[in-house]
């Protein structure tokens, strides 16, 4: 076997590599899947303790849920998800990463967040890339309102859209 | 026919990745970008798939299809097609050969596969003689292109592209018709100065409208490959624009552009960077035109694209002795370039030319990567 024959089937052989080996194997490159994100449920104004809030991951077929209920002051806090990828800089390679929140409450589900994430960078979900590269990037703290419509709109100055009943802490409110 | 919004159109580009994601993901992106939701009937599009990868195949959704909403003198259809999002794409776009397009030019066989498979699909969508817009970023846009030439001469539609940060899909012939085909206004290619992905393949591929204009985006601040390639930024740079403030008047192409005042640039060149591979691009094309040497003929068929520039440049070493002096320079600077030593009695073979660009190619790709890695 020639030599870049080789080359070319350890490269495979490393391309193949699933994420979640990559990532326990401690090789490749640190890429966020999903940012931290908190926020306050509440019913007509009041916080809400008791609700469970459920989000839900998915990059590339592999699937990350996560349940959380909510304190007295009707608060959650979902920590970043990372994983490793041999793929992070192969511009060819356009991040998908749909991301979904649900909060239950007395048996009714509702929406709070719905989005895909289009890059890798911390933050991205609702931050444009211009706010990225310039390192001024907002948090995801929502402020969900259950009984409230469901919104879709671009998270602020950016073109990332985002669904649902939540609101970003510094978002204005949407028209409709 | 009336032409998309810059901001309309890479919305397209960008949501036929959320197919991926889900369907309610399209709706959801949909029901925000107005220029569509009110154009085009979304509530029944229908999404196609594709078989991506290089050794082994995986099937996943590729876009879709939406037709414009009321009535219209003809059937208007939108069609966007997604790019790389996954393992098996990356595959596919590093599998630099050469093959044979749907109308007979010589395209980027991988993307020439994908697009087999879609094809199917879009014929079953698209009637004969209809208006159609096709949409695409990176890949995607490089599907939309073949799928552009495809509808216009297979289906003799009447077709307008939009591609945002597609790489180069054919030899000049290829891209010469196509913009016959379509009219060189109804190709809008819009790439930013720092997207690498434009950049490539390398040399005899070129880019459509051949010859014609371009949308050059500043780089905004996006130095890093990634974010100048990024599907979201390149939507994010098309609010508020409009087509006329972003077409630029495109430089002539490569062929048309060489001189011999490039083969005397060669020996300014201190570093592999991106004026250093224009320039060689620019010599090779003067070369091989000064041999009289004209790609074309079954014989590229199964070729890599570096075996091809070796190939011809052998060819042309035994045009004439002048000839081959250059061939002998641009060699040598690429050789020192990269490091390579070359003595003065060496023969250029055609094997070592083709050591010499593989050398430059491994140095290009390990600066691309400092590049991205903040280096």
């Amino acid at each position: 076997m020639s030599i870049h024959r080789l080359k070319v089937f350890i490269l495979v052989g490393l391309l193949c590599f699933t994420s979640t080996q990559v990532h326990a194997m401690g090789i490749g490159f640190k890429i966020c899947l999903a940012s931290d994100s908190s926020g306050v449920v509440t019913d007509e104004g009041k916080p809400i303790e008791g609700a469970v809030v459920q989000r839900k991951v998915i990059n590339d077929g592999k699937e990350y849920v996560d349940e959380v209920i909510t304190g007295p002051e009707g608060t959650f806090f979902f920590s970043a998800i990372y994983e490793r990828t041999l793929l992070k800089y192969v511009p060819f390679a356009q991040p998908v990463v749909s991301q979904e929140v649900t909060i239950t409450f007395q048996g009714e589900a509702h929406s709070a967040w719905r989005l895909v994430k289009a890059d890798w960078e911390y933050l991205g979900e609702v931050n444009s890339g211009q706010a990225i590269v310039k390192g001024n990037v907002k948090p995801m703290v929502m402020r969900c309102e259950l009984s409230s419509q469901e919104y879709s709109r671009y998270a602020p100055d950016s073109a990332r859209g985002l669904h649902g009943k939540c609101l970003l802490e510094w978002e204005e409110k949407p028209e409709k | 026919m009336d032409t998309l919004k810059p901001f309309d159109a890479a919305s397209a580009a960008n949501i036929c990745y959320e197919a991926k994601a889900s369907s309610h993901a399209v709706q959801d992106a949909i029901k925000l970008v107005s220029g569509l939701k009110e154009g085009f009937d979304f509530g029944n599009m229908s999404n196609f798939t594709g078989r991506s990868g290089a050794f082994f195949k995986v099937r996943s959704g590729f876009g879709f299809v939406a037709k414009r909403s009321g009535n219209t003198a003809k059937d208007e259809y939108l069609v966007a097609i997604r790019g790389t999002a996954g393992l098996a794409d990356a595959l596919t776009d590093g599998n630099i050969g050469l093959q044979v397009s749907d109308t007979g030019k010589f395209v980027h066989a991988g993307f020439n596969r994908v697009f087999d498979d879609i094809v199917v699909q879009l014929c079953e969508r698209i009637p004969p003689g209809s208006d159609v817009h096709f949409c695409g970023h990176s890949l995607g846009g490089a599907l939309a292109t073949l799928a552009a030439d495809w509808a216009a001469i297979k289906r003799s539609c009447n077709v307008k592209l939009y591609t945002f940060g597609a790489p180069r899909v054919g030899f000049k012939p290829f891209s010469e018709r196509l913009t016959s085909g379509l009219g060189a206004e109804n190709i809008y290619r819009v790439h930013r100065s720092t997207d690498v992905v434009p950049m490539v393949p390398i040399w005899p591929f070129v880019h459509a409208p051949q010859p014609g204009n371009t949308c050059r985006l500043a780089n905004e601040g996006h130095y890093d490959p990634l974010s100048a390639h990024g599907r979201i930024n390149y939507v994010e740079s098309m609010k508020g624009n409009k087509w006329e403030s972003l077409i630029l008047p495109e430089a002539a192409s490569l062929d048309v552009q060489a001189s011999s005042v490039d083969l005397l640039s060669l020996s300014g060149l201190k570093t592999l960077g991106s004026t250093a591979l224009a320039l060689i691009g620019r010599v090779i094309a003067y070369i091989l035109k000064a041999a009289g040497i004209v790609i074309q003929g079954a014989f590229v068929i199964g070729l890599t694209i570096l075996d091809l520039i070796s190939l011809l440049l052998e060819k042309a070493i035994q045009v004439s002795k002048e000839i081959a002096s250059w061939v002998r320079i641009l060699v040598e600077k690429v050789a020192q370039l990269v490091g390579i030593v070359i003595t003065g009695t060496m023969d250029i073979t055609m094997s070592f030319i083709r050591y010499v660009f593989q050398a430059m190619l491994r140095a290009v790709r390990s600066a691309v990567r400092c590049a991205m890695l903040g280096n």
